[in-house]
């Protein structure tokens, strides 16, 4: 991504350089969003309405979306179901292990802030946002399969509005 | 040069295999450690817990009909015979019978629930294996039966629908026909997954005289269910010790042969057919009346201790429960069937490679809410 | 066998070894002493005519004076059920181990081991089950217990403040 991340920086100082950036930016933005592959990471009960939604009646392959098992080849991870303590760390290893860019969607109550596991529970992490950045959060116990497709959507939504100029850096000071 | 390559003896050598707790086919988070040598398992350690939620300790802090939601969530894909096992247990305290009605009603969502699980676990134990259409077909079927579920009760996957002393809603007047129709149609499609698999040389190679079970090991290991139905053993809860009126319908309960990953794919086929007719029937002689038995709203069983167990789609299912006599219960133990089966694992996989470990793993239809609770 | 046939059975064999309780439930149930626990669990599962060859589940209670670790057994040949509870004492709680009678009891006991504190004399892997690794923060069943990250429900009721 070396000559995209500072393309930016120069090429708008010509006249007529922001033209060019934007096509680009809408460029990349649509292949990124129309081909989102997501993680299969079904923790609990709300995993069984992902693989509800990846099915036949509701489908996430109209959408681009399809599971990879890898996060190496994943984009997308979609942490479906309640988080403890133990499984964390593996959770960080996984955000960790994927390429960016990549985006979080918390889907359930119990990924948002814990759910009905919130009070009386010593062994559950109340919401998966206090270890890695989400990008999206679905309520519901579990959540219906449309809600599941609406926040893919809106995560799409998400992806149409970034910038280059979000993944670049500023331009380095000339080395006098 | 030639030397370095063709006169060295090929040695084999002990080594650590992680399956982590992120695998496609492990099912949820389990970790299993593999010792291997070469390419066949020594010893195979499960490492559980990635999803222990302690339920148990927020039971000692709810009331009765508070901790009815949190039973859905112990194994989501038959979240009403857990229902069912609760209210059972704190009526068989209390002493309160449920009306006829409500005994009919929770029969066939049991059931209807039963068909459901035995269809997560066809697709997904097809999925392991490297067939992905039944994975859909079952979800098409399954769609069916949460249609059902949710004009009843309004949820597709964790019901709530059991309360203690009968149910909370009374079926809509179209539910029987639309049952019905669904009774009719699935007994084809059941046909249909028979012909892709059942006789299928690349699926009989791979399950057959897999992964054989002997029953008296698999009591000794306390497994139960149709993992241990599938060496012979014959034991259903619904027909030695009836609950909820099961005595008052006919139904075959299959058993298998050998014991291997074929019998018992093959019995929990058949189980699905049965329940279509227990469904059936139970429609046929629905009786009318109330369908919940008054209990007073702030509720107080008497002081005791009560153990309960129903036959769940996975095995034996219960509750051992402990009550001081106020209006929360003081101890509260789930005894979960994949519990007992999962310490099988280790027995039944001994000498066989890492693929075979993946059919005999999804023929222990194992859930890990239940192991971990 | 029905209730009082096996209560009558393990009265006339043990003596006072075991207690049994009066309950309305069909199930027997009784105290075991400690000494005699494994000596009465072989029992049960080797004679023809009781033969508890399933074990149900093993739990472990916490009651203000004392520990219990209670068993459920069944046995499909004669569709009959049963209960067994062991007095423990507060501190040191120590129990000989069940998992040479039935191997599912292995698993039972790591769990009480590792919620309760209760000790399993001879348990053939003695690791934690549930609990994260580097867990040091007590045995979370118990009665009173508080820890990190453990929010206990708001009183609720009328005149409390949210």
């Amino acid at each position: 991504m070396g000559i995209i991340e500072k393309a930016p920086l120069y090429v708008e100082k010509i006249p007529g350089g922001g033209i060019v950036i934007t096509s680009a930016e809408g460029l990349l933005n649509w292949s990124r969003a129309s081909s989102l592959w997501y993680l299969l990471f079904g923790l609990a009960c709300c995993a069984i309405e992902m693989m509800a939604t990846g099915a036949s009646r509701y489908d996430f392959d109209r959408l681009g979306m399809f599971f990879r098992a890898s996060p190496r080849q994943a984009d997308l991870m979609m942490v479906c179901g309640t988080v403890t303590h133990k499984m964390a760390k593996r959770i960080k290893i996984l955000y960790d292990q994927m390429a960016e860019p990549k985006y979080v969607l918390a889907m359930g109550g119990c990924a948002c802030d814990g759910g009905p596991f919130y009070y009386d529970c010593y062994s559950v992490l109340k919401g998966v946002d206090k270890i890695i950045p989400v990008d999206v959060y679905i309520p519901g116990c579990p959540p219906r399969p449309e809600s599941l497709l609406q926040g893919a959507l809106k995560v799409r939504e998400k992806i149409y509005r970034e910038k280059i100029k979000d993944f670049a850096g500023d331009i380095p000071p000339k080395q006098a | 040069m030639s030397d370095l390559i063709d006169n060295v003896p090929l040695t084999e050598e002990e080594f650590l295999l992680n399956m982590g707790p992120q695998h496609p086919s492990t099912h949820g988070v389990l970790r299993l450690v593999l010792k291997m040598r070469g390419e066949f398992i020594e010893d195979v350690i499960p490492h559980i817990g990635y999803l222990h939620r302690s339920i148990e300790k927020i039971a000692e802090n709810r009331t009765y009909a508070q901790f009815m939601p949190y039973t859905d969530r112990i194994d989501y894909c038959a979240s009403m015979p857990c229902n069912l096992a609760w209210a059972l247990t704190v009526e068989k305290l209390a002493g309160i019978e449920a009306p006829p009605r409500a005994q009919y009603l929770r029969v066939i969502m049991t059931e209807l629930n039963r068909i459901a699980s035995h269809l997560i676990y066809l697709g997904v134990m097809s999925l392991d294996l490297g067939a992905f259409t039944p994975f859909l077909y079952a979800f098409r079927e399954r769609e069916m039966i949460l249609d059902l579920f949710e004009m009843t009760c309004g949820q597709r996957l964790t019901y709530n629908y059991m309360r203690i002393g009968g149910v909370s809603r009374d079926i809509p007047p179209d539910f029987a026909s639309k049952c019905r129709e669904f009774t009719r149609i699935f007994r084809k499609r059941v046909d249909d997954y028979e012909a892709i698999l059942t006789n299928n040389p690349i699926f009989l190679t791979r399950t057959k005289n897999i992964g054989i079970l002997p029953i008296k090991v698999g009591l000794d290991y306390g497994a139960s269910g149709p993992t241990i139905r599938g060496s012979g053993h014959n034991w259903d809860i619904r027909k030695a010790e009836p609950y909820s009126s099961y005595d008052k319908f006919d139904f075959k309960v299959p058993l298998g042969k050998n014991g291997d990953v074929w019998d018992r794919y093959i019995v929990r086929v058949q189980e699905m057919r049965e329940s279509c007719n227990i469904v059936d029937q139970a429609l046929d002689g629905l009786p009318e009346g109330d369908i919940k038995a008054k209990v007073p709203g702030v509720f107080k069983p008497p002081a005791g201790e009560v153990v309960m167990r129903i036959e769940a789609p996975r095995g034996e299912m219960g509750y051992y429960v402990v009550s001081d006599g106020t209006t929360k219960p003081y101890r509260v133990k789930i005894r979960t069937a994949s519990f007992g089966n999962l310490q099988v694992l280790r027995y039944l996989s001994r000498g066989y490679k890492i693929a075979d470990l993946v059919a005999i793993f999804g023929s222990l239809d194992v859930v890990l809410p239940e192991v971990d609770r | 066998m029905n209730k009082d046939q096996i209560e009558n059975k393990l009265a006339t064999r043990f003596g006072s070894a075991v207690e049994i309780l009066k309950t309305k439930f069909p199930e027997p149930c009784m105290y075991i002493v400690i000494d005699k626990y494994i000596e009465v669990c072989k029992f049960l599962r080797d004679d023809p005519e009781l033969a508890f060859e399933f074990l149900f589940s093993l739990a472990g209670v916490h009651y203000p004076d004392r520990f219990e670790v209670v068993i459920h057994l069944s046995s499909s040949k004669h569709v009959h059920q049963l209960v067994a509870k062991v007095k423990l004492p507060l501190e040191n709680p120590k129990i000989p181990t069940l998992s040479g009678v039935w191997e599912a009891a292995n698993w039972y006991e790591r769990e009480a081991a590792e919620l309760f504190g209760i000790v399993f004399n001879g348990h053939p892997d003695p690791r934690p089950l549930l609990l994260y690794d580097d867990w040091n923060y007590g045995y979370p069943m118990r009665k009173g217990w508080t820890g990190p990250d453990f929010i206990p429900m708001p009183d609720k009721s009328k005149g409390a403040d949210e």
